[in-house]
Parts: structure tokens; C-alpha cells; sequence
């Protein structure tokens, strides 16, 4: 009887132990997931294209609400993975932000200056094409 | 001799300033003008129409839930199931007060939609026997500047009759 209360007593702190690390594991994957679905967001509205990270991210996310230790196992490691891509899609993203405003801003330069080319460049042009076309043409005296 | 027409020449001018005006509007304009999300109901064969109209209580149903984001950055979404009646329907303002029987998260890119296979149960309550009742489901958005979920306005729901579970052990 001593035996069975001591076998007892010893499985309750065990079981108490793993229930306790297997809450702490789903936990801390899901903050994991949080941290990393927060810094997607934050570069997605700074224009860098996230998508095959949210796919990723998606997947982890399925596989942590299913719960079971194997599904959390593989979404640990899917998390490490994006957590990896992550790194180096932010360590570009201040280039990219800046290379696509450079692209922007000078396309609104050239749409900017296309009247003014119009104004400056056509009359020359036109010109230039009328004066072409009749190159050819022959001034002769006539009679009307 | 005028080569070039004035006139000619001053229509042509409004026009570049016109289409120059029009293209840097293009370029500057936000992407996301009106954000917005969506949600869909859908039957069992993920498609519109054909829903149920009477259950058993105890029952698990299959339907489908489509649920459309577009907010202009990946969104952290949840569906969330209440049995209501058509007095505790959210509107767009506040969700259902009734509890969340079971709920259903899904992360879609922007301008992405997912639409997926679900099953939700049909409480075994012998007070909802013969009543018509709402399964309703409302989209939640995970915000991260207030770190929780925040509902979206957006809800669908499907009146259904339940009636007795013909096997009595669904009544435990």
C-alpha cells in the first residue's frame, strides 16, 4: 500500500511536469508564430513582397492548431525556416524600399516633364518630319 | 507660313498635360484604396446554395467557410461558431453574445482568400429541439497593436431546424 501511495506520489509532480512543458512548448511556438506574423505584417505595408513567407507561416499555423506533439515539431522547425528567410528579406528590405522609390518618384518625373517635352520637342519634330517628307520636292516656276 | 497648326498645337499640349496629370495620379495612388475583408458561407461541397435547412442535435455538419483579405498586409484571421437565434445575431458593430463553440484560424496574404472544409456541432440541447436556430459565424481580426483578436463586423448565418437525435445515446 506504501509502495502504490509512493509510486503515486512520484507520477503526480511527472505528469504535473510534462503537462506543464507541453503547454509551454504550444505557447511558446504560437508567440513564436505571433513575433514572426508581426514583423511580416510591418514589412508587407513597407511595399516587400512577403507571400511565400505567409504561405510558410500559413502552414505553421495549421499544423499549431492541430495540436498534437508531432504537428508542433513540425512547426517549430517550419518557423526556424522562416524565421531564417525572414532575417534576410529584412536585411535586404531597406534597399528594395529605396530602390522602389527611386523607380517611383522617377516615374513621376518623367510623367512630369512629358507636356513640357511636348511643348519644347514637338514644333522641332514636326518640323523636322515635315522638312524630311519633302525633301524631294522640286521648287518650279508656274503658272496658275 | 504656320507648319503647325496653334490650335492644333494647344489640343495637343492638353492632352499630354491631361494624360501626364492622370499618369502620376496612377503612380501616387495608394494600392489599397478601400480596405476590407469577407467571409462566405458555403455548403458542403464548398459551393453556394443547397444548405441544410433541418439538423440533429448532437450533429457534426460539413460546410465550408470562404474568408477574403483585403487590407493591403498578410491577415491573421478567425472564424469564430455561435448557436444563436434571431434575436443575438451580431451586427456591425458588436459580435453575438452567445459563446464560441468552436473557432477556426487562417493567415491570408493580402489580396488572398482561402476556402475551407469545416465541421461545426449542433449542441445537444433538448431547449433547441424544434426551434429554428442561427449558426452563426463572425470574422475576427488578430490586431497587433492591441495584441488580441478584434472583431471584424463581418459575420454570416444559416437558420436551421434541429430536431431530435434519432439514436439516444447522442442525448448523453
Amino acid at each position: 500500500m506504501v509502495g502504490i501511495k509512493l509510486h503515486t506520489l512520484m507520477l503526480v509532480p511527472l505528469l504535473t511536469l510534462l503537462v506543464v512543458n507541453a503547454a509551454t512548448t504550444v505557447e511558446g511556438v504560437r508567440d513564436e508564430f505571433l513575433s514572426i506574423y508581426e514583423e511580416l505584417v510591418r514589412l508587407s505595408q513597407l511595399g516587400i513582397n512577403v507571400d511565400d513567407l505567409v504561405k510558410d507561416l500559413s502552414m505553421a499555423l495549421e499544423l499549431i492548431n492541430d495540436g498534437s506533439g508531432e504537428s508542433l515539431t513540425k512547426a517549430k522547425s517550419i518557423l526556424e525556416d522562416v524565421r531564417r528567410r525572414l532575417e534576410v528579406v529584412r536585411s535586404k528590405a531597406n534597399y528594395e524600399v529605396i530602390y522602389k522609390n527611386l523607380i517611383k518618384y522617377s516615374s513621376v518625373a518623367i510623367l512630369a516633364l512629358i507636356p513640357l517635352a511636348t511643348y519644347y520637342l514637338l514644333p522641332r519634330a514636326y518640323l523636322r518630319i515635315w522638312f524630311m517628307v519633302r525633301r524631294r520636292w522640286v521648287v518650279k516656276h508656274g503658272h496658275t | 507660313m504656320d507648319i503647325l497648326d496653334e490650335e492644333v498645337f494647344a489640343v495637343v499640349i492638353a492632352l499630354a498635360v491631361v494624360g501626364s496629370v492622370l499618369g502620376i495620379a496612377q503612380v501616387m495612388r495608394p494600392e489599397v484604396i478601400e480596405p476590407f475583408t469577407a467571409i462566405g458561407l458555403l455548403n458542403s461541397e464548398c459551393r453556394i446554395g443547397d444548405y441544410p435547412k433541418e439538423v440533429f442535435e448532437g450533429e457534426e455538419l460539413k460546410l465550408c467557410i470562404f474568408v477574403y483579405n483585403h487590407l493591403g498586409h498578410p491577415q491573421l484571421m478567425m472564424v469564430k461558431y455561435k448557436v444563436g437565434s434571431k434575436d443575438s445575431l451580431p451586427t456591425n458593430t458588436s459580435p453575438s453574445s452567445e459563446v464560441a463553440i468552436k473557432s477556426f484560424e487562417y493567415l491570408i496574404q493580402h489580396g488572398g482568400n482561402t476556402t475551407s472544409p469545416i465541421r461545426v456541432p449542433i449542441p445537444v440541447n433538448s431547449d433547441l429541439v424544434g426551434k429554428e436556430v442561427a449558426m452563426i459565424f463572425e470574422l475576427w481580426l488578430y490586431d497587433l497593436g492591441v495584441g488580441d483578436w478584434v472583431y471584424s463586423g463581418r459575420w454570416v448565418h444559416l437558420y436551421v431546424k434541429v430536431r431530435e437525435a434519432p439514436v439516444p445515446w447522442l442525448r448523453s
